[in-house]
């Protein structure tokens, strides 16, 4: 009894760093509507910005605190919601995950170029001393009670208990909560709407500063990593909450802590149970609280009764693109698709052909994203995963068996193909953000539990690829042009598997579910098969891209395919279009040449990429169909109206006065 | 009633009745908008006499909620001055137009249904009757619709579809506005309901409400209506007294197509939402394409589809 308290204890700090991540959750999506992914990036840049005021320029604690809490938490939430958030039209809730996953990828890498790399090592606590031993639980030894606990269990509790009372109990907090529901409706009571939802994601931000300099002392050296790892934890107690009661949040947070500590003192530590269970708990409670609570199967189903005030999206360009202009823009794909080819075998330097060969291989795995989102409409946070699934199964069938890589490769699609649609079968009545949580916990389970056996996949250094696995061409020729023919042949199949899927009946039945799920589903549409087929298609293209990278880099480690890689990519994506099969292929190469580009940047730059990517949002949150299509658009109808004096399509730009005809006016 | 506003707007002038000064209650003059490239209104012209009823009627797709909500605030005028109690509130954000008296009930669920039935009240009277008045207002509402009572603390979105439009009304019919704008008044309600609905409306125009009211029960409506604006496709055909109002209204009918008076417009609503559901527009099959020059295609009641219609069918977004 005496030593389970005493692995009890310590669990319960950590599990407060669980509850007050998920707490912060559950009150951002209470009070803005908004499931914020960005929340750990907020709290990291608190944490940074308290230690590099107190460890560079040797300032007080209390005005550190000032600064970086109190004045930048409640201002990065309000900038967010400016700039970003509100911006989103009400029933966008893909649109609203994808900006948050944006500043998480992005505001990390930001902060290196803004304030240089910094090594924040041993960060004081705003609180009670961390290595003090205040007294002991029980009186027992084994129970010392620190500061470490106290400011954590402190904090926990008086947070929950100011916004429960401030969230359920004050005229502010039920503005906000009606606020959520519609800004419109909200209005009509006489509420100042804007001012409400600013100060939900003022009070947002204020809790996530503070759970960032909370959490900072506790960490050895400051990594926005650490917050990361926290975040995606606290999710599980945050879904076991429905997103709706802090309390419960925070009580299944410190319930996570304490448990995983105990097993880790109580389990036998080469048993599976703890090199593969134990470190994924989380995930494992995530996805369990997914299959069985019903509240997370309609989470941002938008309630809005005025919704129907936004105008609706604009089409594609290449939908509204005039017959004359499309006779010229095709041939010009052409020539262009011709001169790169050519390019790439005769004058183009070898970094440069490496890098492309790149941007081929992640554009196969990219294509799988506007499978999925694109056409499905379902966002998948694992698709890296499914990549790696692949490319695992490729090498190690190589490695054990013998078989031929390509071979494996084409297996391992087919595992991927599987694999996706079991979690398709395993989420069929999740839908938006629900199924995006899913697919997140199944990234974090294959990480976490699967990735990470050695005995499996060779450790972080992974397994190498060895050239007789490929066959008798030598893929790894420095000088030959063996890889980038069969890049470009592989994705140019792919891309024309996906635009076959997209015209022809399957695309048109995920199109209507895209509308309407009730209205497909009431013309004869088979929801859970499509969704099942439209997972497995997208996995397949995935492995495919997956085996196409390894053979690029010559290895397969889990690092490459973990989830993080899965977010970003979802971003890089989403952001520049991903409604059309030109838009994964613009997205890959606009991410690898970007990427190389920055190599010749000083070392603070490098991270600058995705920090890129993720101020697409800035555009993309007005403009959900991404940044590409938007300038597409744009340019089709400028061209349009100069060179064949057409007047411009629908939704292509502001409507000049005078335009259209008196028409039959409104929709009701 | 006269609460003070910070939008440096006059409250309009209801107070006791029988007030009918020159100055209107609501005038739009000249008034076009539009959804994004989508116009919907042109031009449109007419006033509610202070302390008056005007009917608002016309065809499916006429731009009645549209007026509505130009007026309220929700969409903003691209053309024309709004003038609510004879200050211009074109342009204004839809909180302070409330403030200045003017309550919106918009069609369909007009309520937040994740909050309770208590709740959406409180929300409501708070700022409508202030924070000392809340307690009577909730106790009023209760005794007037005891329904509303008894499921006091159940959400408000699990209550059924004529509860709901029953708490949306209440929230206006307890503490009288100066000016309601109500929007497909009766729709969705038993008869019975609605007979209480409109005692709810004689109730608040003897305490000095104007209103303008959007209604497809027209014998109800223009029973109570002093004049009526009849709207075909965005602009004003008809506007004048009440009486004249049902022969304008089926030659408008007439001439848009319909056979049938008010009612066979009704039902062709109806069966339209089955039909609608967007297809998300990036079939090449000519959806959208030079929608502007192609007169058929360009109702945006069918390019936008079911959104925001009858129960679960409502477009879910891009998920």
């Amino acid at each position: 009894m005496e030593q389970l308290l005493g692995f009890a204890v310590p669990g319960v700090p950590y599990g407060c760093a669980y509850a007050i991540f998920a707490v912060g959750l559950v009150l951002t999506y209470q009070a803005t509507g908004v499931f914020n992914f960005g929340y750990a990036a907020q709290a990291y840049v608190s944490a940074f910005v308290f230690g590099w005021l107190v460890q560079v320029h040797q300032a007080p604690v209390w005005l550190a605190f000032l600064v970086a809490v109190v004045a930048l938490g409640p201002g990065l939430g309000i900038a967010m919601d400016r700039l970003l958030f509100r911006r989103i039209p009400p029933t966008h809730g893909l649109a609203k995950v994808v900006t948050g996953l944006s500043l998480l990828v992005g505001i990390p890498s930001l902060l290196p170029v803004v304030f240089g790399n910094q090594n924040l090592v041993g960060l004081p606590s705003i609180a009670f001393n961390p290595n003090t031993v205040y007294f002991h639980l029980f009186g027992l030894a084994l129970a010392p009670i620190n500061g470490v606990f106290l400011s954590s269990v402190v904090f926990t509790a008086a947070i929950l208990v100011v916004l429960t009372v401030l969230l359920r109990a004050t005229p502010l907090g039920l503005e906000m909560r009606a606020a959520v529901e519609s800004r419109r409706l909200v209005q009509l009571e006489g509420v100042n709407a804007d001012r409400v939802v600013s100060a939900a994601w003022a009070l947002s931000g204020l809790m996530a500063g503070l759970a960032g300099v909370l959490l900072a002392p506790t960490q050895a050296t400051l990594q926005s990593q650490a917050f990361l790892t926290l975040m995606v934890a606290a999710i599980a107690a945050a879904a076991c909450a429905v997103l709706r009661s802090m309390s419960v949040a925070a009580a299944v947070g410190v319930l996570i802590g304490v448990v995983s500590l105990v097993a880790q003192g109580e389990l036998p530590t080469g048993s599976v149970w703890y090199s593969a269970v134990l470190p994924a708990l989380p995930f494992v409670v995530l996805f369990a609280a997914l299959l069985v609570v019903p509240g997370l199967r309609a989470l941002d189903d938008s309630r809005d009764p005025l919704a129907s005030v936004d105008p609706p999206p604009p089409p594609v360009a290449a939908s509204v693109r005039s017959p004359q202009l499309e006779r010229v823009v095709r041939p010009a794909w052409w020539l262009l698709l011709l001169a790169f080819a050519v390019s790439m075998l005769t004058w183009m330097p070898r970094a440069w052909e490496t890098v492309l060969d790149q941007g081929l291989a992640y554009g196969t795995v990219f294509l799988s994203i506007t499978l999925i989102t694109g056409l499905g409409g379902q966002l998948s946070l694992a698709q890296g995963t499914l990549a790696g699934v692949a490319a695992f199964t490729a090498a190690l069938l190589a490695l054990h068996v013998g078989v031929n890589f390509f071979v494996g490769a084409l297996v391992g699609a087919a595992v991927a193909a599987a694999v996706a649609a079991l979690l398709a079968v395993t989420s069929l009545r999740l839908r938006g953000l629900g199924l995006a949580l899913m697919t997140l916990a199944a990234a974090l389970l294959f990480d976490n539990a699967i990735f990470s056996q050695p005995a499996l996949t060779g450790g972080t250094a992974g397994i190498t690829l060895h050239r007789g696995w490929l066959g008798a061409v030598d893929f790894f020729d420095p000088n030959g042009h063996a890889f980038f023919v069969l890049a470009l042949a592989v994705l140019a199949a792919c891309a024309a598997g996906v635009r076959l899927v997209q015209r022809g009946t399957v695309g048109r039945e995920l199109a209507a579910l895209r509308g309407s799920e009730v209205g497909a589903a009431g013309i004869g549409i088979n929801l859970a098969w499509q969704r099942v087929l439209v997972f497995a298609l997208s996995g397949a293209v995935a492995g495919v891209g997956g085996a196409l990278l390894a053979v690029q880099r010559a290895s397969v480690a889990p690092g490459e395919f973990n989830y993080q890689l899965s977010l970003a990519m979802v971003v890089i994506v989403v952001t520049t279009g991903v409604r059309t099969v030109e838009g994964a292929i613009q997205a890959a190469f606009g991410f690898v040449v970007v990427q190389e580009l920055l190599q010749y940047a000083p070392q603070r730059f490098s991270g600058l990429t995705f920090v890129l990517f993720a101020a697409g949002a800035l555009s993309y949150a007005a403009h959900p169909e991404g940044i590409v299509e938007l300038q597409k658009r744009r340019w089709t109808a400028r061209v349009e109206r100069i060179v064949l004096r057409h007047p411009p399509p629908p939704g292509a730009l502001p409507v000049p006065a005078g335009f259209g005809e008196p028409v039959a006016g409104e929709q009701r | 009633m006269s609460t003070p506003d910070d939008a440096g707007l006059t409250v309009v002038a209801a107070p006791g009745g029988a007030d009918s000064g020159p100055v209107p209650a609501l005038e739009l003059v000249h008034v076009s908008a539009a959804y994004g490239p989508y116009r919907a209104l042109f031009d449109v012209s007419f006033t509610v006499p202070a302390g008056g009823i005007v009917a608002l009627l016309g065809a499916n797709g006429a731009g009645k909620s549209t007026v509505a909500r130009v007026v309220s605030g929700l969409l903003p005028a691209t053309d024309g001055t709004v003038s609510v109690g004879g200050r211009p509130v074109t342009g204004a954000p839809a909180y302070r137009i409330a403030r200045a008296g003017l309550a919106h009930v918009p069609e369909g669920r007009g309520v937040f249904a994740n909050l309770s039935v208590e709740e959406n009240l409180v929300l409501s009277f708070r700022q409508r009757a202030g924070a000392a008045g809340v307690r009577g207002a909730l106790a009023s509402a209760y005794a007037s619709f005891p329904v509303l009572g008894e499921r006091r603390r159940q959400r408000a979105g699990t209550l059924s579809g004529g509860q709901q439009r029953l708490l949306s009304l209440a929230k206006v019919l307890v503490v009288p506005p100066a000016l309601l704008v109500a929007d497909e008044l009766s729709l969705g309600l038993a008869p019975g309901v609605v007979d209480a609905v409109y005692d709810g409306l004689r109730r608040i125009h003897q305490a000095g409400a104007a209103l303008l009211v959007v209604e497809q029960q027209l014998d109800r409506v223009l029973e109570v209506a002093d004049r009526a604006v009849v709207l075909q496709r965005g602009s004003v055909a008809f506007d004048g007294p009440a009486e004249d109002a049902v022969a304008a209204a089926e030659q408008v009918l007439a001439e848009s197509g319909h056979e049938a008076p008010m009612v066979a417009g009704w039902a062709d609503r109806r069966s339209g939402r089955v039909r609608a559901g967007r297809t998300a527009g990036n079939g090449r099959n000519g959806n959208g394409r030079w929608r502007g020059r192609d007169r058929r295609s360009s109702s945006p009641a069918q390019d936008r589809g079911g959104e925001g219609e009858v129960g679960g069918a409502r477009d879910p977004g891009p998920w």
